[in-house]
């Protein structure tokens, strides 16, 4: 299973969507950016079913960028879910949210979150911020190679 | 048409042909026929010469022949048909069958179809016909049989028909004998009375008649074809007769023993022998006789044979026969030695009368042909000397054999040797010589009876005394000199001993010659033989008389002592004075005889006073009351005095008597006393306890016998009366002393049920735990039945009863709560007055008198229990004795300290219960406070999260705005002009500063919300810290100087940074245009020692004081030219408060602002 290049953004807010195209745009990303409205199409398209049944549509994201205020299934338990599956446990998961709250960050980490930051509120500082996890997390850091024992695709259907 | 040539010559030869071959078979049969001929003629002559072959033949055989043919008409007969038939042969050819042979049925003489008819019909050959006769010519009947055949030429046609006959009458005749002789033997076999069988070589049985069968009891099938020995009980028997016969011997009545059908044992004789043929065993020939009457006759011949024997054995019998003619007397054995002959002698009966005694040889000689003569028994003893010397007695019995004329030939008989009887008998007969002699010379009368009771010999005694003679006393006479009365008796136990054997002993009387009846002791004894049979009773008659009224006297004093004796156990065993005394005067009077009889005796009573009581016997007391007790009389004085004892036949002759008035005697009305006896009671001190007197209106009724007893009893009577007056005493004292311990015991209760109760007062229980204790040491040391106590319920005016023990313990019962005057116990709390009564039964105050008088109630003490003058309770208890003085009086000492202490314990109670109260009110509040402390939690919570969220969802959108709002300038920064720059950048500003004022209520909300507990912090690093998170605070931004030493402070480091950070941030905030905003920090410890301020002065626009309170209000902005949302020192001072601190600020317009935090010390206050 080749990992492609796409990263899976779980966000509620189409405007926050929006802004992170904009940066990824501006920053050079090559990475597609898939946005997911809410928890329950995060699940589906990383369990590969639902809409996102096509594998070769829908590839394996090598990064999750999570919201955690989302509406039906939050980003913490997306988060816990996605730490669960043999597939995606080890896809490098960052919650970016508005929440500062220790509790928040506190139980993101707990629950397997890799990074956490804080919705920038201007353009140029989620500029700046996109730039950063373009740097390290896209181009820099290791993922874990495919093809292990882990890595099979989690089994279609019920 | 014309015919060719050809043809022609064709036609032409084969006619010649024809024509030729024609005549060649022509030829051909004339030869042939020739040929024929000549066969024919041989033929012919052949047949002639069979035919006469034939003829000759037929004509030579034995048997008739006769043919016919076809038509059944005779062609032939031989001279023998001829002969049988009568008809010569030439007379009957030609004619039919039946003409000449005239055949009929023998025996019903009915024709009979003759064979030839049939043959001719049916062509078969046809069998000889069974009774035939033919009747000839003549008439010349004879029997016979035929047969007839048909005849076949060799074409097989039937060409006529043969008969053959023959005479059978002979061979009938024999046949009919044979079968008659068959018959007759059969039915021998058959009929024989006795049984016959026949067995075969195998033992099987062929033929058995019917005596056979019958004899046992099987039917045919049962026992023809079986093998006969299963018939035989005894297997070796009928196989030796099996053996023997098939050996070729006859048997002749072989015993046997046979199995009849119901499985009883028939003895037969078998008496058999084998027909054999050519050597062969055909069967046997038996003969079986059934011999079981014959052997029942034998056994029991034998047995009787044996009987005797066995009886001439026990009886010693030898038995001996004699001969009349030869004289010769044949002895048994036993016989022989009876008369000490040896065995098997021979003797004459005159030479056997040789060792006869002399005496009794010629009546021996005489009774023997006496005996034979008129055929009557020989029955004689005699003497007989033995070859020893010895002397027999032998008894000899015989019977005569005689002729049929009557003449006798001999005798038969038994002996026997007497001589041990004849001895006993003569031993016998001496020792009654010898008794009788005793008999008479004894005085008693005595008599001798046989063994079935009659009496034969009555001694000289019995004859002087009644008087009689033996013709009259013979037998049964002497019942005649018996009491008629006891007569059936005596006959009875007389008869019972004759049937036991057993000795008789009675008495009776016996009328004596002078016809006086006089007692006799009667005792009869058996006299025995050798064997133990009785053969005498010998009987006495002992005069008794006098002795047995000697025995009445005796029987009589005895039970006059006996009397006495009672008397005196009776007596002694009264202790009751009054019993005893009756029952001396009654004993007493009965003992002597008198018709009445009295005591009169002293008493000392409680008083110690003496007064004279009576008892009476024989009279009733009303005879006697009227006359008042006796005086000093003369009559009386010496009994009184104890002088002795009076007596006299007729006292009304007495000198004495009747000297004093006013009666002068008996007063009248007075019982008459004629009879008088008097005996003082003296007691063994000398004391005159009283006196008794007899009385009898006849005279010289009291004898010296009487006297002595009146005597005996008078002592005993003293005795008694003693005992019983030192029992009193004893009585009485033992009363004293167990009223001195009761006292005693009482007083150790009381004792303990002080100590007790004090105990328990003493305990600081509840109230009704002690009071039950109370109760119960009440019920336990007073015996009271049942104890209660009551306490008074002041505020509704009852009695609340608080411990019940005893009988009753429960406490909700009609007297759980009384009210003030209600009942006994309610008046006596009214009226605060105790109220007791031994005698509760009786009582007008109790309430239920049925139940005290049902449960036997007999004392009540109830008391009030008061305190001063006021009743706190009352006390009551039942019992059923009566209380002591003791006993109330300990009442009393207690109630007193049951009162004070109930009232002790009920203010106890009171406070208690007050205590109780406050604290559940306390309770209660505390549990306000924090049921209404988390409800506010739980708003606070709510609001909290609300004001969270809101901000929160606030935000998102505003972001939006804002980027976009940039991201529009940005992109579109071509496309806009400075208006639109501008426009932009007031959206952007005005989103950024929403942003900062929902970031500041967040804040706000979130520094209220921590309740964390407080933990030191270090302020200065802390404020380092600020100062280089944010480059506001930083060169050249600001400067910021953070001097001296900063001591530990609580707080929460969250919050504090919070509170620096805006204090801060104001500080450098409102700084007057044309320089950069300078701020000092410092910390100051305050005077109270537990305290810290930090102070932060900057060189900002200064604060008017009137604003100094508002300021920390929230969205107070003081100034619209600076920034701020007007929240930051709100949540300044909510983040003071929140740890414990305070904020302040001192300012004057123009010279800058100090804002301090005042915190607490985190180290220990220095006080």
């Amino acid at each position: 299973m080749i990992v492609e290049k796409l990263v899976l953004y779980a966000e509620d807010d189409e405007n926050d969507v929006f802004f992170m195209e904009r940066a990824f745009q501006q920053a050079g990303i090559e990475h597609r950016l898939q946005a997911v409205a809410d928890g329950k199409s995060a699940i589906e398209y990383l369990s590969g079913t639902g809409a996102y049944q096509s594998r070769e549509k829908h590839p394996l994201p090598c990064l999750i960028l999570l919201d955690l205020s989302m509406p039906g299934i939050s980003g913490h338990e997306v988060l816990k879910w996605v730490r669960s599956q043999p597939a995606t446990c080890t896809v490098p998961v960052i919650v970016l949210t508005s929440s500062n709250q220790e509790s928040d960050i506190h139980r993101a980490y707990i629950l397997g979150a890799n990074g956490y930051l804080i919705k920038p509120g201007k353009p140029e500082e989620l500029l700046t911020m996109v730039k950063g996890i373009k740097d390290y997390w896209l181009t820099q850091n290791r993922l874990s190679s495919p093809g292990g024992p882990l890595a099979e695709m989690p089994p279609r259907g019920p | 048409m014309e015919l060719d040539r050809e043809e022609e010559k064709l036609l032409r030869s084969v006619a010649l042909q024809n024509s030729r071959a024609v005549m060649v078979a022509r030829e051909r049969a004339e030869r042939e026929l020739i040929q024929a001929k000549e066969a024919l003629e041989r033929k012919a002559e052949e047949l002639a010469q069979q035919r006469e072959w034939f003829q000759v033949t037929l004509s030579s055989i034995g048997d008739a022949v006769i043919t016919t043919d076809t038509q059944g008409k005779v062609t032939f007969l031989n001279p023998i048909a001829e002969t049988m038939t009568g008809w010569k042969m030439t007379d009957a050819v030609g004619h039919p069958l039946e003409t000449v042979f005239k055949i009929v049925n023998e025996t019903s003489r009915q024709p009979v179809d003759n064979p030839i008819a049939k043959v001719l019909r049916e062509g078969n050959i046809v069998g000889l016909a069974n009774h035939t006769a033919l009747i000839a010519k003549d008439g010349r009947e004879t029997a016979i049989e035929d047969s007839a055949a048909p005849i076949r030429n060799s074409k097989g046609e039937i060409s006529g028909a043969v008969m053959v006959f023959h005479n059978v009458t002979e061979r009938r005749g024999a046949e009919v004998a044979l079968r008659r002789s068959e018959k007759l033997l059969s039915d021998f076999f058959e009929n024989a009375a006795v049984g016959l069988h026949w067995v075969g070589p195998d033992g099987i049985i062929l033929r058995a008649n019917r005596a056979e069968l019958e004899l046992l009891g099987y039917s045919e099938e049962e026992y023809v074809g079986h093998h006969i020995s299963e018939f035989h009980a005894d297997a070796p028997v009928i196989s030796d007769i099996l053996n023997k016969l098939t050996c070729g011997e006859t048997l002749h009545s072989c015993a046997a023993r046979l199995l009849t059908k119901d499985g009883s044992i028939k003895h037969v004789l078998i008496s058999s022998n084998v027909l054999w043929e050519n050597g062969k065993f055909i069967h046997t020939r038996c003969f079986t006789r059934d011999i079981s009457e014959q052997k029942r006759a034998e056994e029991t011949l034998r047995k009787e044979s044996e009987r005797l024997h066995l009886a001439m054995s026990a009886g010693r019998l030898g038995d001996w026969t004699w001969n009349a003619s030869t004289d010769i007397v044949t002895l048994s054995d036993r016989a022989a030695d009876i008369f000490g002959l040896p065995h098997g002698a021979t003797i004459t009966w005159t030479k056997m009368r040789e060792i006869l005694h002399e005496e009794d040889r010629e009546p021996a000689r005489l009774a023997l042909e006496k005996a034979l003569a008129d055929h009557s028994d020989y029955n004689i003893e005699y003497r007989v000397t033995h070859p020893s010397g010895a002397l027999c007695w032998i008894a000899s019995k015989g019977l005569g054999t005689y002729r049929d004329d009557g003449s006798g030939t001999g005798m038969i008989g038994v002996v026997q040797d007497i001589t041990d009887q004849k001895e006993s008998e003569e031993n016998m007969r001496r020792s009654e010589e010898r008794l009788r002699t005793l008999a008479n010379s004894i005085p008693q009368l005595a008599w001798m009876a046989e063994p079935d009771g009659h009496i034969f010999w009555y001694n000289d005694g019995w004859y002087n005394y009644t008087g009689t003679t033996l013709a009259e006393m013979e037998g049964w006479g002497w019942e005649k000199v018996h009491d008629p009365k006891m007569l059936p008796l005596v006959t009875e136990r007389w008869n019972e001993s004759l049937r036991t054997g057993q000795p008789f002993e009675m008495e009776f009387p016996l009328r004596g010659a002078d016809g006086v009846f006089r007692w006799f002791l009667t005792r009869v004894n058996p006299m025995r033989d050798s064997e133990g049979r009785v053969v005498r009773w010998f009987g006495t008659n002992t005069n008794v008389d006098e002795v047995r009224r000697t025995r009445e006297a005796l029987l009589e004093e005895t039970r006059v002592l006996e009397l006495l004796n009672d008397t005196g156990a009776a007596i002694a065993s009264k202790l009751d004075l009054q019993s005893l005394v009756q029952t001396v005067t009654d004993s007493a009077t009965q003992l002597t005889g008198a018709k009445f009889g009295a005591l009169f005796y002293n008493v000392i009573n409680e008083q110690g006073e003496s007064f004279l009581l009576y008892t009476l016997s024989g009279a009733p007391r009303e005879a006697f009351e009227k006359f008042g007790l006796p005086r000093n009389t003369p009559v009386f004085n010496p009994t009184f005095r104890g002088e002795g004892v009076m007596r006299s036949g007729d006292i009304t002759k007495d000198p004495r008597y009747g000297t004093m008035s006013p009666h002068h005697g008996m007063p009248k009305g007075h019982l008459p006393v004629r009879s008088y006896l008097a005996v003082p009671v003296i007691s063994r001190s000398g004391e005159v306890l009283g006196g008794l007197f007899f009385g009898h209106p006849e005279a010289d009724i009291f004898t010296e016998r009487s006297e002595r007893l009146a005597v005996g009893v008078a002592a005993q009577a003293a005795v008694a009366i003693d005992n019983a007056r030192l029992y009193d005493a004893a009585q009485k004292e033992i009363a004293e002393r167990k009223k001195a311990e009761e006292a005693l015991a009482q007083r150790v209760r009381l004792t303990a049920l002080r100590a007790e109760v004090s105990a328990d007062l003493a305990r600081s229980d509840d109230l009704r735990v002690v009071l039950k204790r109370c109760t119960d040491a009440l019920v336990k040391h007073v015996d009271a039945c049942f104890a209660r106590i009551w306490t008074v319920n002041a505020a509704e005016n009852f009695l609340e009863l608080q411990a019940s023990s005893g009988i009753y313990t429960h406490l909700d019962g009609p007297h759980g709560r009384v009210k003030m005057g209600q009942f006994k116990i309610g008046r006596i709390a009214e009226n605060r007055q105790p109220h007791l009564t031994n005698d509760v039964q009786n009582d007008p105050n109790i309430s239920d008198p049925d139940w005290a008088r049902r449960e036997g109630m007999v004392g009540f003490a109830g008391y009030p229990l008061m305190v001063e003058s006021r009743v706190v309770g009352v006390i009551a208890l039942f019992a059923r004795q009566p209380f002591t003085e003791e006993l109330l009086k300990e009442l009393l000492l207690m109630a007193d300290g049951l009162a004070q202490w109930i009232q002790r314990k009920q203010a106890e109670q009171a406070l208690h219960e007050a205590q109780e109260k406050l604290s559940r009110h306390a309770e209660d509040l505390e549990n306000q406070v924090t049921e209404r402390t988390s409800a506010l939690r739980e708003t606070i919570g709510e609001l909290e999260a609300f004001s969270y969220s809101i901000s929160h969802d606030m935000r998102a959108p505003l972001r939006a705005m804002q980027s976009f709002a940039l991201i529009l300038a940005e992109d579109y920064a071509l496309h806009l002009d400075a208006n639109g720059k501008e426009y932009i950048r007031r959206i952007t500003t005005a989103a950024e500063r929403m942003d900062r004022l929902i970031q500041d209520v967040l804040t706000y909300s979130r520094i209220a919300r921590t309740d964390l507990p407080l933990v030191p912090i270090d302020v200065e690093k802390l404020i380092k810290d600020i100062l280089i998170s944010y480059p506001a605070f930083q060169a050249p931004a600001a400067e910021i100087q953070v001097e001296g030493e900063f001591p530990r402070v609580l707080g929460l480091e969250a919050v504090l940074t919070q509170c620096i950070s805006n204090l801060l941030g104001n500080a450098v905030k409102f700084v007057p245009p044309g320089g950069p905003p300078r701020v000092r920090v410092w910390a100051e410890t305050m005077p109270n020692g537990a305290t810290v301020r930090i102070l932060f002065k900057d060189n900002g626009v200064g604060i008017e004081k009137d604003a100094h309170e508002r300021i920390f209000v929230m969205f107070q902005r003081l100034s619209k030219s600076y920034e701020g949302t007007g929240i930051g020192l709100a949540i300044v001072k909510k983040g003071a408060e929140r740890v414990s601190g305070t904020v302040g600020l001192e300012s004057e317009p123009g010279r800058g602002s100090t804002f301090w935090l005042e915190l607490k010390r985190a180290d220990a206050p220095r006080k």
